[in-house]
C-alpha cells in the first residue's frame, strides 16, 4: 500500500478501508483524480452508504408513480397528461460556514433537480432549524443569513416560498439544518431522466461556466462539523439566481424538442458524479473531455471534474442535433458546449485533449463501495442522570419571595415530574421509587464496604433535594396545578406558549419571501396547515405541506416519526385535500454513535410501517448524517414533505373562524389527561424553573406516550372519517393540533378569522398536549358530524361554540377561565419575530 | 376585435406569465415581446413586468433600460405600464420622475397592502372611484419613492399605511400626458378573488374600456 496515496486518500474523506478497495480494484496506486472521483461517489452525502440498506424498505409504489427515489426528483401522476415531481434537500454544513451562501445554493440545487424531470418549478418549502436565537446571536445571524440567502435567492427565480417550519433548540447552535423542498408540475409528455443513452450521442454542458467553487464539497458534508469553520469556506458554492432563472427558462425552452435523450442537475460532486450515475442508470459509459468544458477561470482537469460551480446541467443529446438545442441556451445568454460522449464501454474515462486521465469502470464506482458496519442499540437510561436535571433547583426554591410564588414554582414543578418517566404516578407506585429502592440498597452496601466517594456524594445530595421539593409538593393544599395557579398566571403562561420560537407566526421569514409570485398561491403560508396552490385551467389544486419532529423522535424515534407523518398527512387533509406522496428529509448526527443509529432505523422503520399502511408512496428523498459539532449534536430530525390533491379548488377548508354559533369539536384524542411529554407547555415549566438541563436530557427521560398512541389503524379511521366530513362539505373549519396543543390551535383560528371562541377543557392535559392525531373542527351540521365520527370510531368532545365577539374563552378547570381578546393574542403571536427587526 | 397587449420579456423577468393570464382574463389579446425586439407599434398597450431583470445587478432596472426594446418605447405612442420592476426600469430610463430606492427595513416585503385611489381621471384608473380603498400586494427589496424635486410626479395611488418609506406614501404614479402609469403594488396579483382580491383587475379593465372607447 502507498502511504503518500494513502494519506491523500484520507484527506479527500475517504477510509482506510475505502482506499484499500480501491488500490485493489485499480490494481494499481490511484491517481489523483481517480481518489477525488472515489472520494465523492462514495460519500455519504452521494452513496447513501450507511441508510440505502433501510431505505429500501419504503414503498415507493402506487397507481400514481411515475418515478420513485433515485432520481432528480419522484414523480406523481395528477391527472391524464399532469405530473407533479418533488423532493426536499438538505443544505446544512454549507449554511453552518455561509449561512446566506449555504441556504441559496441549497434551494438552487433543489430546484434544478426537479427542472430536470422536464417540469417547470412552482413552488418551495423549506424547514429550518436553529438555536434559540433569543439567547444566542450566533443563532440569531444564521436565522438572519439562511433567511436572506433563500429569500435573495427563491424571489430572483420567481418561484415562491408558499410554506415552511421553524424550530428553535439548543442543539442546532452550530450546526442549523436548512431543508429545502421544491414542487414542479409539468406534462408527461415532457418528463426526462437522468440518463445518458445511444452510442455516439454528446453530452452537453449548459449554464453558467465551471469555477473553482465548491470544490470537494460532498466529502465537506459527510464529515462532522470541527475545527476552524473559517478553513471551510472553500467548500461552499457560491450561487447566481439570476443564472439560475436563465437556466429554468432555457431548459423549458428545450425540452420541448424531442432530442433530448436525458437531462440531469450537477449538485454534489459536479461531473464527477452526475456522469457516472447517469451512463450507469443507461447502460453504457461516457468520455469527458475537460479541456473542452468552458471556464471562467483557468482550471486543472482535476478541478474541472470535481468542481461543484451551480447553475449547471448536462443534457444527452442526440448526435447531429447539438446545435439546435445550443442555440435555445446560448439565446437566454448562457453558455452550453459538448463535453463528452456516450460510448458502449462501461467506464467512466477522464481525457484532457488525447491523453487519458482516467478510465474507471463503472461498476467499481456503484458496485464495489465498502458498507460501513455501525453497531446500534437503544439509549440506556439512568436514575442518576435524571435526578441531575434538578441541580440547584432547592437553592432556586429557597430564593423565590413569597407565599403565591413559591406555590407557583412547586406547581411548576409538580407539572414537569408528572410528565417525566420516572416520577410520573399515574400507575401508582411510580418507576422512580422502584429502581430507587435498588439502588439505595446498592448505595448503601457500598457504604458498608467503605467505598464512598465523590460521586455517590453527589448522587445522595440530588436525591435529597429532590425528595425536599417533593415533599414541599405534597404539601400544596390545592392539589392540581390548575387550582394552585391563579388566573393572571395562567394567562401569562398562555401567552408565553404563542411567544416560544416553536409556536409563533414565522410571519417575519416569509415575509421577506415572494410567496405569491407565479398566482397561483391560494392559500399562502401562515393561514392555513397546508399551502394550497391551483393549477390554472384545472379544476383540482395541490396542497402542500412540510412538517418536522424532533423532539418526539427524541423521546421515541418510532412513535415521533409516525406523529411527524401523521402530522404532514393532518395538515393536508385539513385543508380539504387527500395526500398523494411524501418526500422525507432526514437529519441524524454521526452514525458512529450507536443510539444514534439505532433512532435512525426506528425513524425509518416507523416512516415505511405508516406509509404502507396509509397507502402513500415516499418517491424521493435526502438523508443528512454528521450533523454535529464538538459542542452538540443535534435532536434526530425528520421532516417530512407531503404532496396532496384538493378535487375541487371550490372546497378549501380554512382555519380562521368566520362565523359564530358553529360547534368546536376536538377529534382523535380529546381527553388527553396529562400526556404534555415533549410539549412546549412543559419546555416552557422547564425555562420558568430556570432548569439547567439540555432540551435532549429532558426529552430522554420523558415519559413514553401511552400504547394507544401509537396506533395506526386509528390514525387512518380518523383520517377516513375527516375525508368524509369534507366530501359532505359539513366542516366549516379545520385545524391540526401540534407546537402549543389546541390552545395554540383555538389562537390561531381567532386570530385568522372574524370571529371568536369559547370552550370548556379539562385541565392542562387537555389544553396543551401535542401528542397526535388531534385536531379541531368547526360544524354547522353537528348531528351528522358525530354520526360519521362515530361510524370510524373515532373519539370526539364538543368543547364549545364559536362566538360574536373577537376572544378566546376557555374555562379550563372546575370554575376557573381565562379571556383573551384578538389584539393579546395576535400581539403575542407575532412578537418573538417580529422582535428580530 | 380585441386590444392588443405585449409583456416584455427580460432576462431574469418574473412575472411575465401572470401579466399574461391577467391581461386575457381583462379580454386583452396578448403576446410576449422579447427584450431584443426593436418595434412594438403593433400593441396598443405595452407592459414591462415584474422580476429581477438582469439579476438587479447594478441597481434595479438600470440594466434594462438600455435594452433594445427601450430604445423601440421612445418611439412608440402607445400605452405603457411598468408593474414593480417596469416601475424601476421607466424610473431608471427617464420615462418617468423619481427614483426606487431600497425599502427603509433594507428587506424584501411581500405582503398584501391597502392602497388608496389618488386619481380616478386617468386611463388606468377610469373603474375606480376618487378615494376608494383597494387591496393589491406588493413584493419589492426597493420599492421607496423618492421625488425628483424639479419634476413632481402625479400620484395614482397611495398607501394607506406606509410600507417601505415612500415619500408621500406614494405606490403608483403616471406621467404627465397620462400614456405611462407605473405601480410598485402588483395588479395582476389581484386578479382573481381567489386570490385574495380582484381589485387589480380594475387597472387592466380600465386600460381595456379606455382602448375600446
Amino acid at each position: 500500500m502507498n502511504i503518500r496515496a494513502l494519506e491523500r486518500a484520507l484527506m479527500m474523506g475517504l477510509s482506510t478501508q475505502e482506499y484499500e478497495v480501491i488500490e485493489e480494484l485499480l490494481g494499481r496506486e490511484p491517481t489523483n483524480l481517480e481518489l477525488g472521483v472515489f472520494s465523492l461517489n462514495w460519500s455519504e452525502h452521494c452513496s447513501y452508504k450507511s441508510t440505502k440498506r433501510f431505505l429500501r424498505l419504503l414503498p415507493s409504489e402506487s397507481e400514481r408513480t411515475v418515478v420513485g427515489p433515485g432520481g432528480g426528483a419522484g414523480v406523481l401522476k395528477l391527472d391524464e397528461d399532469t405530473i407533479v415531481a418533488f423532493k426536499i434537500e438538505s443544505h446544512n454544513h454549507p449554511s453552518a460556514v455561509e449561512p446566506k451562501n449555504g441556504a441559496a445554493t441549497g434551494v438552487g440545487g433543489i430546484i434544478r433537480d426537479v427542472l430536470s424531470m422536464g417540469v417547470r418549478p412552482i413552488a418551495l418549502l423549506d424547514s429550518l432549524r436553529f438555536g434559540d436565537f433569543r439567547r444566542s446571536k450566533k443563532s440569531l445571524n444564521l436565522l438572519k443569513g439562511v433567511v436572506d440567502g433563500i429569500s435573495s435567492y427563491g424571489n430572483s427565480v420567481g418561484i415562491p416560498v408558499v410554506g415552511g417550519e421553524v424550530f428553535v433548540d439548543e442543539s442546532y447552535e452550530d450546526n442549523p439544518l436548512v431543508n429545502v423542498m421544491c414542487v414542479g408540475v409539468g406534462n408527461i409528455k415532457n418528463l426526462k431522466e437522468g440518463i445518458l443513452k445511444g452510442e455516439g450521442n454528446s453530452v452537453i454542458l449548459v449554464g453558467a461556466p465551471t469555477g473553482r467553487d465548491g470544490i470537494m464539497g460532498a466529502s465537506f458534508a459527510s464529515q462532522n462539523l470541527e475545527g476552524e469553520i473559517s478553513e471551510k469556506r472553500p467548500a461552499v458554492q457560491i450561487g447566481d439566481p439570476f443564472m439560475e432563472k436563465l437556466l429554468i427558462e432555457a431548459t423549458l425552452e428545450a425540452i420541448d424538442s424531442p432530442y433530448i435523450v436525458g437531462m440531469q442537475d450537477l449538485g454534489a460532486g459536479g461531473l464527477s458524479t452526475a456522469l457516472p450515475e447517469m451512463a450507469y442508470r443507461g447502460g453504457v459509459g461516457v468520455e469527458l473531455y475537460t479541456d473542452k468544458v468552458p471556464t471562467r477561470e483557468p482550471l486543472t482537469p482535476y478541478e474541472v471534474v470535481l468542481s461543484e460551480s451551480q447553475e449547471r446541467m448536462v443534457l444527452c443529446v442526440e448526435k447531429g442535433k447539438e446545435e439546435e438545442i445550443i442555440s435555445i441556451f446560448k439565446k437566454w445568454g448562457l453558455t452550453a458546449a459538448v463535453i463528452g460522449k456516450v460510448i458502449s464501454k462501461k467506464v467512466f474515462r477522464i481525457l484532457y485533449k488525447d491523453e487519458i486521465l482516467a478510465e474507471i469502470p463503472l461498476p467499481y464506482i456503484f458496485k464495489s463501495i465498502p458498507k460501513p458496519e455501525w453497531i446500534s442499540y437503544p439509549e440506556g437510561k439512568d436514575i442518576w442522570e435524571f435526578l441531575s436535571i434538578f441541580k440547584g433547583l432547592k437553592e432556586s426554591y429557597k430564593k423565590v419571595k413569597g407565599r403565591h410564588n413559591q406555590r407557583k414554582f412547586l406547581a411548576y414543578l409538580d407539572i414537569f415530574a408528572l410528565s417525566m418517566e420516572y416520577t410520573s404516578s399515574s400507575f401508582g407506585l411510580s418507576n422512580m421509587d422502584r429502581e430507587l429502592k435498588y439502588e439505595t440498597f446498592l448505595m448503601k452496601r457500598d457504604i458498608m464496604l467503605g467505598k464512598v466517594d465523590d460521586e455517590a456524594q453527589i448522587k445522595m445530595s440530588s436525591l435529597a433535594d429532590y425528595e425536599f421539593l417533593l415533599s414541599k409538593i405534597s404539601k400544596l393544599d390545592g392539589y392540581y396545578a390548575e387550582s394552585v395557579l391563579s388566573y393572571k398566571d395562567v394567562k401569562d403562561i398562555c401567552l408565553g406558549i404563542l411567544r416560544r420560537p416553536n409556536v409563533s407566526s414565522k410571519k417575519w421569514i416569509y415575509r421577506q419571501y415572494d410567496h405569491m409570485v407565479g398566482t397561483d398561491t391560494v392559500i399562502p403560508p401562515g393561514e392555513g396547515d397546508a399551502a394550497i396552490m391551483r393549477i390554472k385551467g384545472k379544476k383540482w389544486a395541490l396542497a402542500l405541506t412540510v412538517d418536522g419532529s424532533a423532539k418526539f423522535i427524541a423521546i421515541d424515534p418510532y412513535w415521533g416519526t409516525q406523529r411527524v407523518a401523521t402530522e404532514a398527512c393532518l395538515n393536508i387533509i385539513c385543508s380539504g385535500g387527500e395526500v398523494i406522496g411524501f418526500t422525507d428529509g432526514i437529519n441524524f448526527p454521526s452514525p458512529s454513535d450507536p443510539t444514534e443509529y439505532w433512532k435512525l432505523q426506528e425513524s425509518i422503520r416507523a416512516l415505511s410501517d405508516f406509509s404502507k399502511r396509509m397507502g402513500i408512496p415516499v418517491v424521493s428523498g435526502n438523508v443528512s448524517l454528521y450533523n454535529e459539532s464538538e459542542r452538540f449534536k443535534v435532536l434526530p430530525t425528520v421532516i417530512i414533505g407531503a404532496v396532496g390533491v384538493l378535487k375541487d379548488i371550490n372546497n378549501i377548508v380554512r382555519i380562521g373562524v368566520e362565523r359564530a354559533k358553529l360547534r368546536v369539536y376536538v377529534v382523535g384524542f380529546p381527553q388527553t389527561v396529562f400526556d404534555l411529554g415533549g410539549s412546549e407547555f412543559l419546555l416552557e415549566m422547564v425555562d420558568r424553573l430556570n432548569l439547567n438541563a439540555p432540551t435532549k436530557l429532558i426529552l430522554k427521560y420523558t415519559s413514553l406516550p401511552r400504547r394507544f398512541y401509537r396506533d395506526i389503524d386509528y390514525v387512518k379511521s380518523l383520517m377516513e372519517a375527516l375525508k368524509e366530513i369534507i366530501r359532505y362539505g359539513f366542516a366549516v373549519n379545520m385545524h391540526d393540533i401540534s407546537e402549543g396543543g389546541l390552545f395554540a390551535a383555538l389562537s390561531e383560528m381567532v386570530i385568522n378569522g372574524k370571529v371568536g371562541i369559547a370552550v370548556k377543557v379539562d385541565g392542562f392535559g387537555e389544553l396543551f398536549s401535542e401528542l397526535a392525531p388531534r385536531v379541531v373542527l368547526t360544524t354547522d351540521h353537528h348531528h351528522e358530524v358525530e354520526s360519521i365520527l362515530a361510524k370510524h370510531g373515532v373519539l370526539f368532545e364538543n368543547i364549545g361554540l364559536t362566538i360574536d365577539s373577537r376572544e378566546l374563552f376557555i374555562n379550563y378547570y372546575e370554575d376557573k377561565s381565562v379571556e383573551f381578546g384578538v389584539d393579546e393574542l395576535r400581539e403575542a403571536y407575532y412578537e418573538t419575530f417580529e422582535n428580530i427587526g | 376585435m380585441k386590444p392588443k397587449a405585449g409583456v416584455i420579456i427580460f432576462p431574469g423577468s418574473n412575472c411575465d406569465r401572470d401579466t399574461y393570464w391577467a391581461l386575457e382574463i381583462a379580454g386583452f389579446d396578448v403576446e410576449y415581446i422579447w427584450y431584443k425586439d426593436s418595434c412594438v407599434d403593433k400593441y396598443q398597450l405595452v407592459v414591462l413586468p415584474g422580476g429581477f431583470s438582469y439579476g438587479d445587478y447594478l441597481r434595479p432596472g438600470v440594466l434594462a433600460s438600455f435594452s433594445p426594446v427601450l430604445k423601440a418605447l421612445e418611439d412608440y405612442r402607445g400605452y405603457i405600464m411598468g408593474i414593480c420592476n417596469g416601475f424601476q426600469i421607466l424610473t431608471e430610463s427617464g420615462f418617468l420622475p423619481g427614483a426606487l430606492t431600497r425599502n427603509i427595513s433594507g428587506r424584501f416585503i411581500c405582503q398584501w397592502e391597502e392602497l388608496i385611489v389618488e386619481n380616478d381621471d386617468t386611463p388606468f384608473t377610469n373603474m375606480f372611484r376618487k378615494g376608494q380603498k383597494i387591496k393589491i400586494p406588493i413584493a419589492h427589496s426597493d420599492g421607496r419613492y423618492i421625488k425628483d424635486k424639479n419634476k413632481p410626479p402625479t400620484v395614482v395611488f397611495r398607501y394607506a399605511r406606509n410600507p417601505n418609506g415612500s415619500e408621500d406614501n406614494i405606490a403608483a404614479i403616471i406621467s404627465d400626458d397620462q400614456r405611462i402609469f407605473a405601480t410598485m403594488p402588483h395588479p395582476e396579483r389581484a386578479s382573481e378573488k381567489i386570490l385574495g382580491s380582484d381589485d387589480g383587475l380594475g387597472v387592466f379593465l380600465s386600460v381595456y374600456r379606455a382602448l375600446r372607447w
